[in-house]
Protein backbone atom coordinates (compact mmCIF):
# COMPACT_ATOMS: atom_id res chain seq x y z
CA UNK A 1 0.00 0.00 0.00
CA UNK A 2 1.35 3.37 -1.04
CA UNK A 3 0.55 6.64 0.62
CA UNK A 4 -1.27 9.25 -1.43
CA UNK A 5 -0.28 12.65 -0.08
CA UNK A 6 -1.63 16.14 -0.71
CA UNK A 7 0.61 18.82 -2.18
CA UNK A 8 0.18 22.45 -3.10
CA UNK A 9 3.72 23.45 -4.04
CA UNK A 10 6.75 21.70 -5.58
CA UNK A 11 8.49 22.23 -2.23
CA UNK A 12 5.77 20.16 -0.55
CA UNK A 13 6.42 17.31 -2.95
CA UNK A 14 10.20 17.51 -2.56
CA UNK A 15 9.98 17.37 1.22
CA UNK A 16 7.39 14.59 1.26
CA UNK A 17 9.22 12.57 -1.38
CA UNK A 18 12.44 12.72 0.56
CA UNK A 19 10.67 11.46 3.69
CA UNK A 20 8.37 8.89 2.03
CA UNK A 21 9.98 7.69 -1.22
CA UNK A 22 7.09 5.36 -2.11
CA UNK A 23 4.37 7.99 -1.90
CA UNK A 24 2.16 9.31 -4.68
CA UNK A 25 0.80 12.84 -4.74
CA UNK A 26 -2.38 14.69 -5.56
CA UNK A 27 -3.05 18.36 -6.05
CA UNK A 28 -5.86 20.72 -6.87
CA UNK A 29 -5.75 23.48 -9.38
CA UNK A 30 -7.47 26.83 -9.68
CA UNK A 31 -7.87 28.59 -12.99
CA UNK A 32 -8.93 32.25 -12.95
CA UNK A 33 -10.53 31.83 -16.39
CA UNK A 34 -12.86 29.17 -14.93
CA UNK A 35 -14.30 31.62 -12.39
CA UNK A 36 -14.49 34.39 -14.98
CA UNK A 37 -16.62 32.19 -17.13
CA UNK A 38 -18.71 30.24 -14.63
CA UNK A 39 -18.83 32.45 -11.53
CA UNK A 40 -17.33 32.26 -8.06
CA UNK A 41 -19.53 29.47 -6.72
CA UNK A 42 -18.97 26.96 -9.50
CA UNK A 43 -16.27 24.72 -8.09
CA UNK A 44 -13.53 23.31 -10.27
CA UNK A 45 -12.78 20.80 -7.52
CA UNK A 46 -14.03 19.87 -4.06
CA UNK A 47 -11.57 22.23 -2.37
CA UNK A 48 -12.01 25.18 -4.73
CA UNK A 49 -13.53 27.30 -1.98
CA UNK A 50 -10.18 27.17 -0.18
CA UNK A 51 -8.56 28.83 -3.21
CA UNK A 52 -4.77 29.18 -2.98
CA UNK A 53 -4.56 27.55 0.45
CA UNK A 54 -5.45 24.18 -1.06
CA UNK A 55 -4.80 24.66 -4.76
CA UNK A 56 -1.96 25.42 -7.05
CA UNK A 57 -2.70 28.16 -9.56
CA UNK A 58 -2.45 27.80 -13.33
CA UNK A 59 -1.19 25.11 -15.68
CA UNK A 60 2.42 26.17 -15.34
CA UNK A 61 2.28 25.21 -11.69
CA UNK A 62 1.17 21.69 -12.61
CA UNK A 63 4.30 21.34 -14.74
CA UNK A 64 6.41 22.35 -11.74
CA UNK A 65 4.59 19.86 -9.51
CA UNK A 66 5.16 17.09 -12.02
CA UNK A 67 8.84 18.00 -12.29
CA UNK A 68 9.10 17.74 -8.50
CA UNK A 69 7.21 14.45 -8.42
CA UNK A 70 9.47 12.86 -11.03
CA UNK A 71 8.55 9.21 -11.40
CA UNK A 72 6.23 9.30 -8.36
CA UNK A 73 2.59 9.43 -9.35
CA UNK A 74 0.91 12.84 -9.58
CA UNK A 75 -2.87 13.07 -9.71
CA UNK A 76 -4.84 16.27 -10.18
CA UNK A 77 -8.36 16.75 -8.86
CA UNK A 78 -11.29 17.78 -11.02
CA UNK A 79 -13.72 16.53 -8.45
CA UNK A 80 -16.55 18.98 -8.23
CA UNK A 81 -19.79 17.10 -7.71
CA UNK A 82 -20.94 17.65 -11.29
CA UNK A 83 -20.15 19.57 -14.45
CA UNK A 84 -22.50 20.98 -17.05
CA UNK A 85 -21.94 20.29 -20.77
CA UNK A 86 -20.34 23.72 -21.29
CA UNK A 87 -18.06 23.13 -18.30
CA UNK A 88 -17.08 19.72 -19.70
CA UNK A 89 -16.30 21.37 -23.02
CA UNK A 90 -14.14 23.95 -21.22
CA UNK A 91 -12.28 21.17 -19.43
CA UNK A 92 -11.20 19.45 -22.64
CA UNK A 93 -8.33 21.95 -23.05
CA UNK A 94 -7.44 21.49 -19.39
CA UNK A 95 -7.29 17.73 -19.83
CA UNK A 96 -5.14 18.15 -22.94
CA UNK A 97 -2.75 20.29 -20.92
CA UNK A 98 -2.71 17.65 -18.14
CA UNK A 99 -1.80 15.04 -20.75
CA UNK A 100 0.98 17.26 -22.11
CA UNK A 101 2.29 17.69 -18.55
CA UNK A 102 2.37 13.89 -18.27
CA UNK A 103 0.53 13.76 -14.98
CA UNK A 104 -0.59 10.27 -14.03
CA UNK A 105 -4.29 10.67 -13.63
CA UNK A 106 -7.27 12.86 -12.86
CA UNK A 107 -9.41 12.45 -9.76
CA UNK A 108 -13.00 12.98 -10.90
CA UNK A 109 -16.20 13.76 -9.05
CA UNK A 110 -18.54 13.32 -11.99
CA UNK A 111 -18.54 9.75 -13.33
CA UNK A 112 -19.73 10.95 -16.72
CA UNK A 113 -16.33 12.59 -17.24
CA UNK A 114 -14.31 9.39 -17.06
CA UNK A 115 -14.54 8.87 -20.80
CA UNK A 116 -13.23 12.42 -21.42
CA UNK A 117 -10.20 11.71 -19.26
CA UNK A 118 -9.54 8.37 -20.95
CA UNK A 119 -9.79 10.04 -24.34
CA UNK A 120 -6.80 12.17 -23.35
CA UNK A 121 -4.80 9.08 -22.41
CA UNK A 122 -5.02 9.77 -18.70
CA UNK A 123 -5.96 7.47 -15.84
CA UNK A 124 -9.43 8.17 -14.47
CA UNK A 125 -9.75 7.97 -10.67
CA UNK A 126 -13.17 8.07 -9.01
CA UNK A 127 -13.10 10.60 -6.19
CA UNK A 128 -14.93 10.11 -2.95
CA UNK A 129 -17.31 12.64 -4.53
CA UNK A 130 -18.60 9.89 -6.82
CA UNK A 131 -19.87 7.98 -3.77
CA UNK A 132 -18.84 4.40 -4.50
CA UNK A 133 -20.92 2.92 -1.70
CA UNK A 134 -21.42 -0.58 -3.05
CA UNK A 135 -20.15 -3.16 -5.51
CA UNK A 136 -22.69 -2.23 -8.19
CA UNK A 137 -21.43 1.35 -8.12
CA UNK A 138 -17.84 0.08 -8.26
CA UNK A 139 -18.75 -2.00 -11.32
CA UNK A 140 -20.53 0.96 -12.90
CA UNK A 141 -17.42 3.07 -12.40
CA UNK A 142 -15.21 0.37 -13.85
CA UNK A 143 -17.46 0.19 -16.91
CA UNK A 144 -17.37 3.99 -17.17
CA UNK A 145 -13.58 3.84 -17.52
CA UNK A 146 -12.25 4.35 -14.00
CA UNK A 147 -9.22 2.27 -13.06
CA UNK A 148 -8.89 3.47 -9.48
CA UNK A 149 -11.73 4.04 -7.04
CA UNK A 150 -11.42 6.14 -3.90
CA UNK A 151 -13.91 4.66 -1.49
CA UNK A 152 -15.90 7.06 0.70
CA UNK A 153 -14.71 7.56 4.25
CA UNK A 154 -18.06 6.39 5.57
CA UNK A 155 -17.59 2.75 4.63
CA UNK A 156 -16.72 0.05 7.12
CA UNK A 157 -13.78 -2.30 6.56
CA UNK A 158 -16.24 -5.10 6.04
CA UNK A 159 -17.98 -3.14 3.28
CA UNK A 160 -14.64 -2.23 1.72
CA UNK A 161 -13.68 -5.89 1.65
CA UNK A 162 -16.99 -6.90 0.06
CA UNK A 163 -16.69 -4.23 -2.66
CA UNK A 164 -13.08 -5.18 -3.39
CA UNK A 165 -13.93 -8.87 -3.61
CA UNK A 166 -16.89 -8.25 -5.90
CA UNK A 167 -15.00 -5.97 -8.30
CA UNK A 168 -11.36 -7.02 -8.07
CA UNK A 169 -9.85 -5.64 -11.29
CA UNK A 170 -9.49 -2.00 -10.28
CA UNK A 171 -7.25 -0.22 -7.79
CA UNK A 172 -8.75 0.90 -4.50
CA UNK A 173 -7.81 3.84 -2.38
CA UNK A 174 -9.06 4.32 1.19
CA UNK A 175 -9.01 7.17 3.64
CA UNK A 176 -6.22 6.85 6.15
CA UNK A 177 -5.41 10.10 7.90
CA UNK A 178 -6.41 13.60 8.90
CA UNK A 179 -9.86 15.10 8.34
CA UNK A 180 -13.11 13.35 9.05
CA UNK A 181 -16.53 14.30 7.85
CA UNK A 182 -19.89 13.82 9.43
CA UNK A 183 -21.66 14.16 6.10
CA UNK A 184 -21.20 12.31 2.81
CA UNK A 185 -18.86 14.12 0.42
CA UNK A 186 -20.77 12.92 -2.60
CA UNK A 187 -24.01 14.54 -1.50
CA UNK A 188 -22.79 17.61 0.35
CA UNK A 189 -23.83 20.42 -1.94
CA UNK A 190 -23.35 23.56 0.11
CA UNK A 191 -20.28 25.78 0.20
CA UNK A 192 -17.24 24.04 1.65
CA UNK A 193 -15.57 27.16 3.06
CA UNK A 194 -15.78 30.93 2.58
CA UNK A 195 -17.54 33.72 4.46
CA UNK A 196 -19.83 31.47 6.52
CA UNK A 197 -17.53 28.45 6.73
CA UNK A 198 -18.31 24.92 5.66
CA UNK A 199 -21.91 23.89 6.15
CA UNK A 200 -20.94 21.26 8.75
CA UNK A 201 -19.21 23.73 11.05
CA UNK A 202 -21.94 26.29 10.42
CA UNK A 203 -24.50 23.75 11.65
CA UNK A 204 -22.32 22.77 14.61
CA UNK A 205 -22.35 26.40 15.75
CA UNK A 206 -26.06 26.88 15.19
CA UNK A 207 -28.73 27.32 17.79
CA UNK A 208 -30.68 24.07 17.81
CA UNK A 209 -34.22 23.11 18.67
CA UNK A 210 -35.22 19.50 19.02
CA UNK A 211 -38.44 18.08 17.65
CA UNK A 212 -40.31 14.87 18.24
CA UNK A 213 -39.61 12.51 21.13
CA UNK A 214 -37.17 14.91 22.81
CA UNK A 215 -40.05 17.34 23.40
CA UNK A 216 -42.15 14.80 25.26
CA UNK A 217 -39.99 13.36 28.01
CA UNK A 218 -36.90 14.17 30.04
CA UNK A 219 -35.12 10.85 29.30
CA UNK A 220 -35.70 11.22 25.55
CA UNK A 221 -34.44 14.81 25.68
CA UNK A 222 -31.43 13.72 27.70
CA UNK A 223 -30.55 11.00 25.23
CA UNK A 224 -31.06 13.26 22.19
CA UNK A 225 -28.98 16.05 23.72
CA UNK A 226 -26.07 13.79 24.60
CA UNK A 227 -26.21 12.29 21.13
CA UNK A 228 -26.27 15.68 19.42
CA UNK A 229 -23.44 17.01 21.56
CA UNK A 230 -21.36 13.97 20.67
CA UNK A 231 -22.16 14.37 16.98
CA UNK A 232 -21.57 18.10 16.72
CA UNK A 233 -18.81 18.72 19.26
CA UNK A 234 -16.80 15.54 19.60
CA UNK A 235 -17.21 13.31 16.58
CA UNK A 236 -14.68 13.47 13.72
CA UNK A 237 -12.99 16.66 14.74
CA UNK A 238 -9.91 14.92 13.43
CA UNK A 239 -9.73 11.54 11.78
CA UNK A 240 -7.26 8.72 11.72
CA UNK A 241 -7.06 5.21 10.34
CA UNK A 242 -3.73 4.13 11.83
CA UNK A 243 -5.27 1.17 13.64
CA UNK A 244 -6.67 -0.15 10.33
CA UNK A 245 -3.35 -0.25 8.44
CA UNK A 246 -2.87 -3.99 9.00
CA UNK A 247 -6.37 -4.68 7.65
CA UNK A 248 -5.80 -2.48 4.62
CA UNK A 249 -2.64 -4.36 3.75
CA UNK A 250 -4.51 -7.64 4.14
CA UNK A 251 -7.27 -6.41 1.83
CA UNK A 252 -4.79 -5.29 -0.83
CA UNK A 253 -5.71 -1.61 -0.80
CA UNK A 254 -3.53 0.15 -3.40
CA UNK A 255 -3.24 3.53 -1.72
CA UNK A 256 -3.95 5.04 1.67
CA UNK A 257 -5.18 8.58 1.30
CA UNK A 258 -3.95 11.35 3.55
CA UNK A 259 -6.24 14.35 3.21
CA UNK A 260 -5.52 17.92 4.19
CA UNK A 261 -4.71 19.94 1.11
CA UNK A 262 -5.36 23.08 3.13
CA UNK A 263 -3.51 21.95 6.25
CA UNK A 264 0.08 22.82 5.39
CA UNK A 265 3.23 20.76 4.97
CA UNK A 266 4.39 20.22 8.59
CA UNK A 267 1.30 18.34 9.71
CA UNK A 268 1.05 16.31 6.49
CA UNK A 269 4.73 15.40 6.71
CA UNK A 270 4.36 14.35 10.35
CA UNK A 271 1.42 12.10 9.50
CA UNK A 272 3.09 10.66 6.40
CA UNK A 273 6.12 9.62 8.42
CA UNK A 274 3.94 8.08 11.11
CA UNK A 275 1.97 6.11 8.54
CA UNK A 276 5.08 4.97 6.74
CA UNK A 277 6.51 3.56 9.96
CA UNK A 278 3.23 1.82 10.72
CA UNK A 279 2.94 0.34 7.22
CA UNK A 280 6.43 -1.14 7.60
CA UNK A 281 5.47 -2.50 11.01
CA UNK A 282 2.17 -3.95 9.79
CA UNK A 283 4.01 -5.89 7.09
CA UNK A 284 5.92 -7.66 9.85
CA UNK A 285 2.88 -8.50 11.96
CA UNK A 286 1.13 -11.83 11.67
CA UNK A 287 -2.19 -10.64 13.05
CA UNK A 288 -4.30 -7.59 13.72
CA UNK A 289 -3.81 -8.14 17.44
CA UNK A 290 -0.04 -8.12 17.09
CA UNK A 291 -0.16 -4.95 14.99
CA UNK A 292 -2.44 -3.19 17.49
CA UNK A 293 -0.09 -4.09 20.31
CA UNK A 294 2.96 -2.70 18.53
CA UNK A 295 1.73 0.23 16.39
CA UNK A 296 2.85 3.79 16.87
CA UNK A 297 -0.08 5.96 17.85
CA UNK A 298 -0.47 9.50 16.49
CA UNK A 299 1.13 12.40 18.41
CA UNK A 300 -2.29 13.80 19.29
CA UNK A 301 -3.22 10.45 20.87
CA UNK A 302 -4.19 12.07 24.19
CA UNK A 303 -6.79 14.33 22.63
CA UNK A 304 -7.84 12.26 19.65
CA UNK A 305 -7.95 8.59 20.56
CA UNK A 306 -11.04 7.96 22.66
CA UNK A 307 -14.17 5.87 22.15
CA UNK A 308 -13.64 5.66 18.39
CA UNK A 309 -14.82 9.24 17.93
CA UNK A 310 -12.00 10.20 15.58
CA UNK A 311 -11.56 6.83 13.89
CA UNK A 312 -12.22 6.29 10.22
CA UNK A 313 -12.58 2.60 11.07
CA UNK A 314 -13.70 2.43 14.72
CA UNK A 315 -14.58 -1.24 14.41
CA UNK A 316 -10.90 -2.19 14.71
CA UNK A 317 -10.81 -1.16 18.39
CA UNK A 318 -14.50 -0.96 19.21
CA UNK A 319 -16.22 -3.86 17.57
CA UNK A 320 -19.99 -4.08 17.66
CA UNK A 321 -19.67 -7.83 17.29
CA UNK A 322 -20.73 -7.85 13.64
CA UNK A 323 -17.85 -5.92 12.12
CA UNK A 324 -15.54 -8.58 10.75
CA UNK B 1 -38.82 10.90 -27.54
CA UNK B 2 -40.75 14.08 -28.42
CA UNK B 3 -40.66 17.39 -26.67
CA UNK B 4 -42.30 17.50 -23.28
CA UNK B 5 -45.77 18.98 -23.37
CA UNK B 6 -47.20 18.85 -19.89
CA UNK B 7 -49.17 20.95 -17.52
CA UNK B 8 -47.54 21.56 -14.19
CA UNK B 9 -48.25 18.43 -12.24
CA UNK B 10 -48.47 18.24 -8.46
CA UNK B 11 -47.25 15.31 -6.39
CA UNK B 12 -47.02 14.59 -2.69
CA UNK B 13 -44.06 12.84 -1.08
CA UNK B 14 -44.18 10.77 2.07
CA UNK B 15 -40.57 9.78 1.56
CA UNK B 16 -38.26 9.42 4.56
CA UNK B 17 -41.18 10.29 6.83
CA UNK B 18 -43.84 7.73 6.08
CA UNK B 19 -44.79 7.01 9.69
CA UNK B 20 -44.80 10.68 10.62
CA UNK B 21 -46.87 11.58 7.59
CA UNK B 22 -49.37 8.75 7.90
CA UNK B 23 -50.16 9.26 11.56
CA UNK B 24 -52.71 10.21 12.69
CA UNK B 25 -54.17 11.23 9.33
CA UNK B 26 -52.25 12.85 6.51
CA UNK B 27 -52.99 16.34 5.23
CA UNK B 28 -53.19 15.77 1.51
CA UNK B 29 -53.01 18.52 -1.06
CA UNK B 30 -56.21 18.03 -3.07
CA UNK B 31 -54.57 18.73 -6.43
CA UNK B 32 -51.79 16.11 -6.13
CA UNK B 33 -51.86 13.47 -8.86
CA UNK B 34 -49.13 11.17 -7.58
CA UNK B 35 -47.95 9.88 -4.22
CA UNK B 36 -44.23 9.30 -3.66
CA UNK B 37 -43.30 6.56 -1.19
CA UNK B 38 -39.97 5.17 -0.02
CA UNK B 39 -36.74 6.96 0.82
CA UNK B 40 -34.32 9.24 -0.95
CA UNK B 41 -31.55 9.08 1.59
CA UNK B 42 -31.56 5.98 3.75
CA UNK B 43 -31.24 2.36 2.67
CA UNK B 44 -31.77 1.20 6.23
CA UNK B 45 -35.01 3.16 6.53
CA UNK B 46 -36.10 1.68 3.22
CA UNK B 47 -35.28 -1.89 4.19
CA UNK B 48 -36.71 -1.78 7.71
CA UNK B 49 -40.00 -0.10 6.89
CA UNK B 50 -42.69 -2.40 8.31
CA UNK B 51 -45.01 -4.02 5.82
CA UNK B 52 -47.96 -2.32 7.52
CA UNK B 53 -46.45 1.08 6.73
CA UNK B 54 -45.84 0.19 3.07
CA UNK B 55 -49.42 -1.12 2.89
CA UNK B 56 -50.80 2.06 4.42
CA UNK B 57 -48.75 4.23 2.05
CA UNK B 58 -49.87 2.30 -1.03
CA UNK B 59 -53.44 2.29 0.24
CA UNK B 60 -53.26 6.05 0.43
CA UNK B 61 -51.93 6.13 -3.13
CA UNK B 62 -55.20 4.61 -4.31
CA UNK B 63 -56.76 8.01 -3.75
CA UNK B 64 -54.31 9.69 -6.13
CA UNK B 65 -55.39 9.81 -9.78
CA UNK B 66 -52.01 8.72 -11.16
CA UNK B 67 -51.07 6.29 -8.38
CA UNK B 68 -47.70 5.82 -6.68
CA UNK B 69 -44.03 6.44 -7.37
CA UNK B 70 -41.48 4.28 -5.54
CA UNK B 71 -38.33 6.09 -4.40
CA UNK B 72 -35.20 4.00 -3.85
CA UNK B 73 -32.14 5.27 -1.95
CA UNK B 74 -28.51 4.49 -2.78
CA UNK B 75 -27.81 1.18 -1.04
CA UNK B 76 -24.82 0.67 1.17
CA UNK B 77 -22.83 -2.46 0.41
CA UNK B 78 -24.40 -4.12 3.44
CA UNK B 79 -27.97 -3.47 2.23
CA UNK B 80 -27.43 -3.76 -1.53
CA UNK B 81 -29.21 -7.05 -2.15
CA UNK B 82 -31.87 -6.33 0.43
CA UNK B 83 -32.80 -3.03 -1.22
CA UNK B 84 -33.22 -4.85 -4.54
CA UNK B 85 -35.38 -7.51 -2.90
CA UNK B 86 -37.65 -4.87 -1.35
CA UNK B 87 -37.99 -3.04 -4.67
CA UNK B 88 -38.91 -6.23 -6.52
CA UNK B 89 -41.35 -7.28 -3.84
CA UNK B 90 -43.12 -3.91 -3.74
CA UNK B 91 -43.16 -3.65 -7.53
CA UNK B 92 -44.89 -7.00 -7.75
CA UNK B 93 -47.26 -6.51 -4.83
CA UNK B 94 -48.36 -3.03 -5.89
CA UNK B 95 -48.02 -3.41 -9.64
CA UNK B 96 -51.46 -1.95 -10.23
CA UNK B 97 -50.63 1.26 -8.42
CA UNK B 98 -46.98 1.79 -9.19
CA UNK B 99 -46.46 4.15 -12.12
CA UNK B 100 -42.79 5.14 -11.90
CA UNK B 101 -39.61 4.50 -9.96
CA UNK B 102 -37.02 7.01 -8.75
CA UNK B 103 -33.42 5.88 -8.38
CA UNK B 104 -30.74 7.89 -6.69
CA UNK B 105 -27.54 6.53 -8.21
CA UNK B 106 -26.31 5.31 -11.58
CA UNK B 107 -25.89 1.70 -10.54
CA UNK B 108 -29.44 1.32 -9.25
CA UNK B 109 -30.67 3.08 -12.38
CA UNK B 110 -28.83 0.49 -14.46
CA UNK B 111 -30.18 -2.34 -12.31
CA UNK B 112 -33.78 -1.08 -12.54
CA UNK B 113 -33.49 -0.70 -16.30
CA UNK B 114 -32.75 -4.42 -16.50
CA UNK B 115 -34.88 -5.73 -13.63
CA UNK B 116 -37.99 -3.60 -14.16
CA UNK B 117 -37.75 -2.45 -17.77
CA UNK B 118 -41.40 -1.45 -18.11
CA UNK B 119 -41.38 0.92 -15.12
CA UNK B 120 -40.42 4.48 -16.17
CA UNK B 121 -37.31 5.66 -14.31
CA UNK B 122 -36.29 9.01 -12.86
CA UNK B 123 -32.92 10.35 -11.74
CA UNK B 124 -33.70 11.17 -8.11
CA UNK B 125 -32.78 14.30 -6.22
CA UNK B 126 -29.58 12.71 -4.85
CA UNK B 127 -28.26 12.47 -8.42
CA UNK B 128 -28.66 16.19 -9.15
CA UNK B 129 -25.53 17.58 -7.60
CA UNK B 130 -25.87 21.27 -8.24
CA UNK B 131 -24.52 23.76 -5.75
CA UNK B 132 -27.30 24.95 -3.45
CA UNK B 133 -26.61 26.99 -0.38
CA UNK B 134 -29.08 29.54 0.95
CA UNK B 135 -26.21 31.44 2.53
CA UNK B 136 -24.99 32.37 -0.95
CA UNK B 137 -28.06 33.31 -3.02
CA UNK B 138 -27.62 33.31 -6.80
CA UNK B 139 -29.75 34.86 -9.55
CA UNK B 140 -30.50 31.44 -11.00
CA UNK B 141 -29.82 27.74 -10.63
CA UNK B 142 -29.44 25.18 -13.40
CA UNK B 143 -29.85 21.42 -13.28
CA UNK B 144 -26.57 20.21 -14.76
CA UNK B 145 -27.69 16.61 -14.91
CA UNK B 146 -30.68 17.64 -17.01
CA UNK B 147 -28.43 19.63 -19.34
CA UNK B 148 -26.15 16.60 -19.65
CA UNK B 149 -28.96 14.09 -20.10
CA UNK B 150 -30.51 16.29 -22.81
CA UNK B 151 -27.22 16.23 -24.71
CA UNK B 152 -26.03 12.67 -24.20
CA UNK B 153 -27.35 9.23 -23.37
CA UNK B 154 -26.18 9.05 -19.72
CA UNK B 155 -24.17 5.92 -20.53
CA UNK B 156 -27.15 4.20 -22.13
CA UNK B 157 -29.43 4.81 -19.17
CA UNK B 158 -32.88 5.87 -20.30
CA UNK B 159 -34.81 8.09 -17.94
CA UNK B 160 -38.12 9.85 -17.99
CA UNK B 161 -36.92 12.82 -16.01
CA UNK B 162 -34.63 14.44 -13.51
CA UNK B 163 -35.39 15.73 -10.03
CA UNK B 164 -33.87 18.81 -8.44
CA UNK B 165 -33.75 20.87 -5.24
CA UNK B 166 -33.42 24.48 -6.29
CA UNK B 167 -32.88 27.18 -3.69
CA UNK B 168 -32.55 29.86 -6.37
CA UNK B 169 -34.86 30.67 -9.31
CA UNK B 170 -34.74 27.66 -11.61
CA UNK B 171 -33.25 28.07 -15.06
CA UNK B 172 -34.29 25.35 -17.51
CA UNK B 173 -33.10 24.81 -21.07
CA UNK B 174 -35.50 25.75 -23.86
CA UNK B 175 -37.37 22.80 -25.34
CA UNK B 176 -36.13 20.19 -22.90
CA UNK B 177 -37.29 16.69 -23.71
CA UNK B 178 -36.97 15.15 -20.28
CA UNK B 179 -39.40 15.82 -17.48
CA UNK B 180 -38.29 17.89 -14.51
CA UNK B 181 -39.48 17.48 -10.94
CA UNK B 182 -38.77 19.99 -8.20
CA UNK B 183 -38.91 19.38 -4.47
CA UNK B 184 -40.70 21.97 -2.31
CA UNK B 185 -40.85 23.49 0.26
CA UNK B 186 -37.71 21.79 1.57
CA UNK B 187 -34.56 21.49 -0.53
CA UNK B 188 -31.88 19.13 0.67
CA UNK B 189 -28.47 20.69 1.15
CA UNK B 190 -26.34 17.89 2.56
CA UNK B 191 -26.74 14.38 3.91
CA UNK B 192 -24.68 11.92 5.90
CA UNK B 193 -24.62 8.16 6.15
CA UNK B 194 -23.10 8.23 9.63
CA UNK B 195 -26.54 8.63 11.11
CA UNK B 196 -27.02 11.01 14.02
CA UNK B 197 -30.54 9.97 14.96
CA UNK B 198 -29.84 6.28 14.49
CA UNK B 199 -27.23 6.58 17.23
CA UNK B 200 -29.55 7.94 19.92
CA UNK B 201 -29.32 5.69 22.94
CA UNK B 202 -26.18 3.88 21.84
CA UNK B 203 -22.99 4.00 23.90
CA UNK B 204 -20.50 6.58 22.64
CA UNK B 205 -18.11 4.00 21.21
CA UNK B 206 -20.88 2.53 19.05
CA UNK B 207 -22.34 5.78 17.71
CA UNK B 208 -22.21 7.10 14.12
CA UNK B 209 -21.05 3.90 12.45
CA UNK B 210 -21.44 3.31 8.73
CA UNK B 211 -24.21 0.80 8.31
CA UNK B 212 -24.90 0.74 12.03
CA UNK B 213 -28.20 -0.78 13.04
CA UNK B 214 -30.93 1.51 14.32
CA UNK B 215 -34.39 1.54 15.83
CA UNK B 216 -35.77 3.96 13.23
CA UNK B 217 -35.33 6.82 15.70
CA UNK B 218 -35.64 9.17 12.71
CA UNK B 219 -39.37 8.54 12.66
CA UNK B 220 -39.75 10.58 15.84
CA UNK B 221 -36.76 12.92 16.10
CA UNK B 222 -35.58 15.94 14.16
CA UNK B 223 -33.44 19.01 14.63
CA UNK B 224 -33.92 22.62 13.69
CA UNK B 225 -30.84 24.82 13.26
CA UNK B 226 -30.71 28.63 13.33
CA UNK B 227 -27.51 30.51 12.67
CA UNK B 228 -26.98 34.09 11.51
CA UNK B 229 -30.49 34.32 10.11
CA UNK B 230 -30.38 31.04 8.22
CA UNK B 231 -32.54 28.03 9.11
CA UNK B 232 -32.01 24.36 8.37
CA UNK B 233 -33.76 21.24 9.50
CA UNK B 234 -32.27 17.78 9.84
CA UNK B 235 -34.68 14.89 9.34
CA UNK B 236 -33.37 11.40 8.89
CA UNK B 237 -29.99 11.55 7.22
CA UNK B 238 -30.54 14.79 5.31
CA UNK B 239 -30.31 18.48 6.14
CA UNK B 240 -32.87 20.65 4.37
CA UNK B 241 -33.50 24.33 3.89
CA UNK B 242 -36.70 26.11 2.91
CA UNK B 243 -37.13 26.88 -0.78
CA UNK B 244 -40.66 28.22 -0.48
CA UNK B 245 -39.52 31.49 -1.98
CA UNK B 246 -38.75 29.96 -5.39
CA UNK B 247 -42.16 28.38 -5.83
CA UNK B 248 -43.80 31.47 -7.25
CA UNK B 249 -41.03 31.80 -9.84
CA UNK B 250 -41.09 28.23 -11.12
CA UNK B 251 -41.60 28.06 -14.87
CA UNK B 252 -45.19 27.28 -15.71
CA UNK B 253 -46.29 24.13 -17.46
CA UNK B 254 -43.02 22.24 -17.61
CA UNK B 255 -42.71 20.80 -14.16
CA UNK B 256 -43.77 18.26 -11.65
CA UNK B 257 -43.78 19.82 -8.21
CA UNK B 258 -43.22 17.36 -5.38
CA UNK B 259 -44.60 18.67 -2.10
CA UNK B 260 -42.99 17.26 1.01
CA UNK B 261 -45.12 15.69 3.70
CA UNK B 262 -42.18 16.20 6.00
CA UNK B 263 -42.66 19.95 5.85
CA UNK B 264 -46.31 19.58 6.88
CA UNK B 265 -45.37 17.31 9.76
CA UNK B 266 -42.72 19.70 11.07
CA UNK B 267 -45.02 22.67 10.78
CA UNK B 268 -47.66 20.87 12.79
CA UNK B 269 -45.38 19.40 15.41
CA UNK B 270 -43.13 22.36 16.17
CA UNK B 271 -40.07 21.94 18.34
CA UNK B 272 -38.66 22.63 21.72
CA UNK B 273 -35.67 24.85 21.95
CA UNK B 274 -32.64 23.06 23.28
CA UNK B 275 -31.01 24.40 26.38
CA UNK B 276 -27.54 25.59 25.47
Amino acid sequence: MKLLLPAVTPEDIKALRQATPDAEFYAGIELPEWYERFGPYEDLNRMSAFRGTANTSGMAAILRLKAAAGDAGLYVTLNAASYSPDQRAFLQDVLAAFADAKIDGVILGDPLMASDVRAHGLKAVASTMVGVYNADLARFCQDAGFTRLILPRDLSLREIEAVMNAVPDVEYECFLMRNGCRYSDSNCLARHSDQFGAICTFLDRARTAYGGAACRSFPAHDSMTFNHMAFSRVFHKEACGVCAVWDMLRLGVTAGKVVGRADGLPSVLRDALLLQRNILLARQCASRAEYLSRLELPPSYDSMCFQGCNCYYPEVRYSTGEDF
Amino acid sequence: MGRVEMKTQQAYSLCDAMELALSPSPLLPPEAALLYVGSYFCDRYFCTTPESVWDAAFALAQGFPEGAVLVVPTPSQAQLERVKEVVLRLAEKHAGLLREIVLNDYAMLRWAQEALPSLPRWCGRAMSKDFRDPRYPLPSQRIKLLDTAENSNLMNLQVLGVEADPVNPLSLPQDHHLLVAVHVPLAYVTMGRLCEFGSIGKPLDQKFRPGGSCSRQCTDNWLIYENRGFSFVKCGRAVYTSNKHIQAELPDGQLRIIHSALANCLQTAGGEEAKR
